[in-house]
């Protein structure tokens, strides 16, 4: 059974590490496709960059300055000090991290029954799940306030993760995933006597480390830039979340300093894009164990 | 928490819009002394001891949600803590209950229906009534007398638009008026006098002129949109042209000959005279960027303007038509009524301290919004700070003359929407007021049947 | 751990026929159950609540409701604007999945050559996906400006006339859907690499054997192979392009006119604003039908072409 797992894993890592591009005249329009699409796609990330280091009237002269003229880190500190930054940092740590970790263990369980497991009508729940999808937050935020509130859990770290660890499109991903296994690895398994849950952890997951890896970051970018719900659960700086906190930057009445929000917006993503830098390549190189190099 | 001297408080601040009118922030006199007595005070100090009528002490914590209107975070952390060194037995926790007026509102209703309230809740102009038909939030008259707070020296206005069926719903706390702003070197670049128009007659001679100077996407004035709040500047000019968007009993009034006129005129100032254009989000920008010459903007944003501008600005007050007319706006503080009688006498100690002559100075001129204490304006503190930025003397100046809101924006729920959407048919897409108002009037007139006439008797 | 106990207990010789035969569903029903016991306290409580609400008039906080019927409705489907923001919400959405997918597809496969600094062009383009929707409002907010912003300074380099994407309704609707797709990219092509990882090498060079070129290669290996990620984003985009919220919220509010007003937005209007639940609650329940019909033909007409494992 291992063998044949290798095997498999074998052909795969060697795609997985990606389409080899044959031919100079190729390479060089591959390059130039992907230039101009990143190009494309980060101008507003690097105005983002450089109005942070701005001042409001720099940000506000004409024509468009694109060098800032001074590099008011300042900015910044001003956004790291205005807040509790430190605080805010490590309550959307902790939730982002048990909150996601929650919900890819009830992503992959659901998408492993409703894949492997027989049930009747399984394509009911299935579709049953799906509507989750279909509810709009304005329809839950205040029943669910309600009942965490009866909880008690208002301020609390429960509060702001528990009713984010159900988790809908996640199960859908993983079931499609799951469905696209090749299945006499999995029949073999089974004839060889192993148990759902050894398949789970030894062949199906390994065979699906892009796609939980996906899954893990999507999970993680929605929890971490979660706004409204830890805006009502929460009430002061022990519990508050980062998001929730960076808006006391912007201003209600008349015009916010903008280098400074842009500063904390910055703050807030570095640590995703860290993470996704990292996750990088368990997105891509597949199999670490045992695989043949091809 | 240590004592903080004002500078220290200011650079914590750093990037408040509002602390660019106090500048370098460091001559004013020291008004943080919470001991001293000025005239008209109330709400007790250290030396009298906090009343207890009815046998009721105030409760020992209470918790107040701010929206820190202004970035007024570190200005309402001082003056909690005068208040705590006042009244030593009470303690404010403050909460940042969102990012503006609407979250604020939204964490309520949540807070209502989850029974998680506060004591103290600050609530827009066009909120709290919402809530005073649900009948969630407390009458203030006996609190006030309890408290022993002098009602009659706070601006009239201020103290009307919290006013309804004869009691007090609210107290006003950040308070602003629209005021007329404009670009001193562009007027005297176009030979006009420094000052702001008298009548807005006069200001359409001007803006030709203006006009005529103009470089390609420039403008003499420019309008506000929807949700940068239109209907609450052309709330003052509907009252200029002897108009109204209703009566006090709810009778809409806006498709009146009057307001016909008024309608017509912005549309005309955009379509037809061609000196003005609707600000694609930010009209403050706008006025800093030099693409417009002049605008009609909250006074809220007085002190951003007056530091981040490259030229010198000049404020004034609404152009007249047939009248005067200016309306006000910002947010007040309300009490919630599901709280104990204790906490509720509290939060009005609380509310009646920080609005008090020399916290209302010092409010004012940390953050921008006016005092709500005529006594306040007199005093040598504020008359030293309006010799230094005239143009906030202004704004205040301005504020005895104006006019509580009307019903139809304030107190219909969505109103204002409603209004500002209408508004922006006329001056987005050039349709006649005569077409306009009465779809206005209508659905406005729905809801207040159906949802103010069951509930109040008007 | 339960899991485990109930592995134990299927020992095939110890065991009564009938509970022989339903082990298998317990271990459904156990692995499913943790996340539709949440889905179910934390999702469908509210939703058929939302359900029940749309039958009263409610101003949310007063103690009292007034049941009214079918009225909610009736009103809703009479109501000019309800029927424009409607279409709204099928033009925004309509837009956004086709830009999202087409494009997400596009640079994932662009993405999964082996070029070097690809790792670096990923980070890059799944960034502004990292980036919190009102953030997201904010940056574009400025670009679309139309004095300061990127977009009319390069339309006025091309010499092409820069729309007033503000203030024109038939100009801030593409305004959002380019700000849509922007933010969503990074989603498609995550999920579309992910996929092509998982495709093995040996249909590709059994492909070229039978002396397919890229273009048919293509077609007949990459596209059915990522057919079952095809469809996961077509549904997930679909959905939540008709639920976007916050971009449309920062940016235009649903102006100038309505002409950014979509069903989402019209909920948070009328709940938050309005504080008329009942209304709310309806074109909630309207939203959720359309949701469930588009849902329903999408898996109808394509999950039977999509090729499994």
């Amino acid at each position: 059974m291992q063998e044949t797992i290798r095997s498999h894993h074998g052909t795969r890592a060697a795609h997985a590490a990606g389409v080899r591009v044959s031919g100079r005249l190729s390479r060089v329009a591959a390059y130039a496709a992907v230039i101009v699409a990143v190009g494309i796609i980060v101008l507003p990330l690097i105005w983002m960059l450089t109005a942070s280091v701005k001042t409001r009237q720099e940000i506000y002269t004409l024509p468009v300055s694109w060098w800032p003229e001074t590099f008011r880190w300042e900015n910044y500190r001003q956004a790291w000090t205005a807040v509790p930054f430190e605080r805010f940092f490590i309550n959307s740590l902790v939730t982002t991290s048990i909150g996601s970790a929650l919900e890819l263990v009830n992503g992959v369980l659901t998408a492993y029954a409703l894949v492997f497991l027989p049930f009747p009508k399984k394509n009911l729940i299935f579709l049953v799940i799906i509507a989750a999808l279909m509810v709009p937050f304005q329809v839950t935020i205040i029943p669910n306030y309600v009942l965490v509130a009866d909880l008690g859990w208002v301020n609390t770290y429960q509060g702001i993760i528990i009713p984010g660890a159900a988790v809908a499109f996640g199960a859908f991903l993983m079931r499609q995933q799951f469905l696209s296994l090749p299945r006499e690895i999995i029949e073999a398994a089974r004839i060889d006597g192993a148990g759902h849950l050894r398949i789970l952890w030894q062949i199906v997951l390994p065979m699906s480390r892009p796609v939980l890896v996906t899954f893990a970051l999507i999970s993680i970018v929605s929890k971490w830039n979660e706004y409204l719900w830890p805006l009502l659960v929460t009430n002061d700086a022990t519990r508050m979340t980062l998001p929730v906190g960076l808006t006391q930057l912007q201003h209600s009445e008349g015009s916010s300093e903008w280098g400074v929000v842009m500063a904390g917006a910055v703050m807030v993503i570095i640590p995703i894009l860290l993470v996704f830098l990292w996750a990088q390549r368990h997105i891509v190189e597949g199999l670490t164990s045992g695989s043949v190099k091809g | 928490m240590t004592t903080i001297s004002r500078r220290h408080l200011l650079g914590m601040a750093g990037g408040a819009a509002a602390l660019g009118l106090v500048g370098c922030g460091g001559d004013d006199d020291d008004t943080a002394d919470p001991t001293a007595t000025a005239p008209g005070s109330s709400g007790g100090t250290a030396a009298n001891p906090t009343p207890t009528p009815r046998g009721i002490k105030p409760a020992s914590e209470i918790t107040y949600w701010s929206v820190h209107p202004a970035n007024s975070k570190p200005v309402e952390e001082e003056l909690i803590r005068r208040f705590q060194a006042a009244y030593p037995d009470i303690k404010v926790k403050l909460e940042t209950a969102g990012a503006n007026y609407a979250e604020v509102s939204q964490k309520f209703n949540a807070g209502l229906a989850a029974r998680q309230i506060p004591d103290v809740v600050m609530l827009s102009d066009v909120w709290w009534f919402k809530y005073f038909l649900a009948g969630t939030i407390e009458p203030l008259d006996a609190l006030i007398a309890e408290a022993k707070i002098d009602l009659s020296d706070y601006q009239d206005t201020l103290v009307q638009d919290y006013q309804y069926d004869g009691k007090q719903w609210g107290m006003p706390f950040a308070r602003s008026t629209p005021l007329f702003y404009y670009n001193k070197e562009k007027w005297a670049a176009a030979g006009l006098p420094d000052r702001g128009p008298r009548t807005w007659d006069e200001f359409d001679e001007w803006a030709k002129t203006l006009q005529a100077m103009a470089r390609p996407g420039e403008f003499a004035f420019t309008h506000v949109k929807g949700d940068s709040y239109i209907a609450w500047t052309f709330q003052g000019i509907i009252w200029q042209f002897g108009g109204r968007y209703s009566d006090d009993k709810f009778k809409m009034l806006m498709d009146s000959p009057e307001g016909i006129e008024a309608g017509n005129y912005v549309r005309s100032q955009v379509f037809t005279l061609k000196y003005a254009n609707v600000t694609a989000k930010d009209v403050n920008a706008d006025f800093l960027a030099g693409t417009t010459y002049s605008m009609l903007s909250s006074t809220g944003g007085l002190a951003g303007v007056l530091r981040d501008a490259k030229f010198p600005v000049g404020t004034a007050f609404l152009p007249e038509k047939k009248q005067f007319g200016c309306p006000t706006g910002g947010a007040g503080l309300c009490i919630p009524k599901a709280i104990s009688d204790e906490k509720k006498l509290a939060a009005m100690l609380f509310i009646g301290f920080i609005t008090n002559p020399e916290n209302t100075t010092y409010y004012s001129q940390n953050v921008g919004y006016m005092p709500v204490r005529k006594s306040a304006v007199n005093s040598p503190a504020m008359q030293e700070f309006f010799a230094k930025y005239p143009q906030f003397k202004t704004a205040v100046d301005q504020l005895p003359k104006t006019r509580p809101q009307d019903p139809a924006r304030v107190y219909v729920p969505g109103g204002d929407a409603i209004i500002g959407k209408g508004l922006e048919r006329m001056v987005l897409n050039n349709e006649d007021a005569r077409n306009v108002w009465p779809d206005v009037k209508k659905e406005l007139e729905k809801i207040v049947d159906t949802e103010i006439r069951p509930k109040i008797k008007i | 751990m339960l899991a485990m106990a109930v592995a134990f207990r299927t020992d095939r010789r110890t065991m009564p026929a009938v509970l022989r035969k339903a082990t298998p569903y317990i271990y459904f029903l156990v692995l499913i159950a943790p996340n539709l016991l949440l889905l179910a306290a934390f999702t469908y409580r509210p939703l058929i609540e939302n359900f029940r609400l749309s039958f009263y008039d409610w101003d949310l906080i007063s103690p009292t409701k007034r049941w009214v019927g079918l009225e909610n409705y009736t009103d809703y489907f009479r109501d000019s604007t309800s029927l424009y923001v409607m279409r709204n919400t099928l033009v925004f959405t309509a837009g956004t999945v086709a830009g999202t997918m087409l494009i997400g597809l596009a640079l994932a496969l662009l993405l999964n050559l082996r070029l070097r600094g690809r790792s670096v062009a990923r980070t890059v383009l799944f960034a502004p996906y990292v980036l919190g929707g009102a953030a997201v409002g904010i940056v574009w907010l400025f670009i679309f400006d139309p004095r300061f912003g990127l977009v009319s300074g390069i339309l006025d380099r091309l010499g092409l006339p820069s729309p007033n994407w503000y203030n024109d309704p038939n100009w801030a609707m593409p305004m959002v859907i380019i700000v849509y797709i922007w933010k969503n990219l990074g989603y498609a092509t995550v999920v579309y690499l992910a996929g092509l990882q998982t495709i093995p090498r040996d249909l590709y060079e059994a492909a070229q054997v039978d002396g397919a070129g890229r273009w048919a290669q293509f077609r007949h290996v990459t596209l059915p192979m990522l057919s079952p990620m095809t469809f996961f984003l077509l549904v997930t985009t679909t959905l939540g392009s008709m639920q976007a919220f916050d971009i449309i919220s920062v940016m235009t509010s649903g102006g100038p006119l309505d002409s950014t007003k979509t069903m989402v937005y019209q909920v948070y209007e009328e709940a938050f604003v309005r504080f008329r639940v009942g209304d709310a609650s309806t074109v909630a329940t309207v939203l959720f039908f359309i949701l469930l019909g588009v849902t329903l033909l999408q898996v109808r007409l394509l999950e039977r072409r999509v090729t499994y494992g």
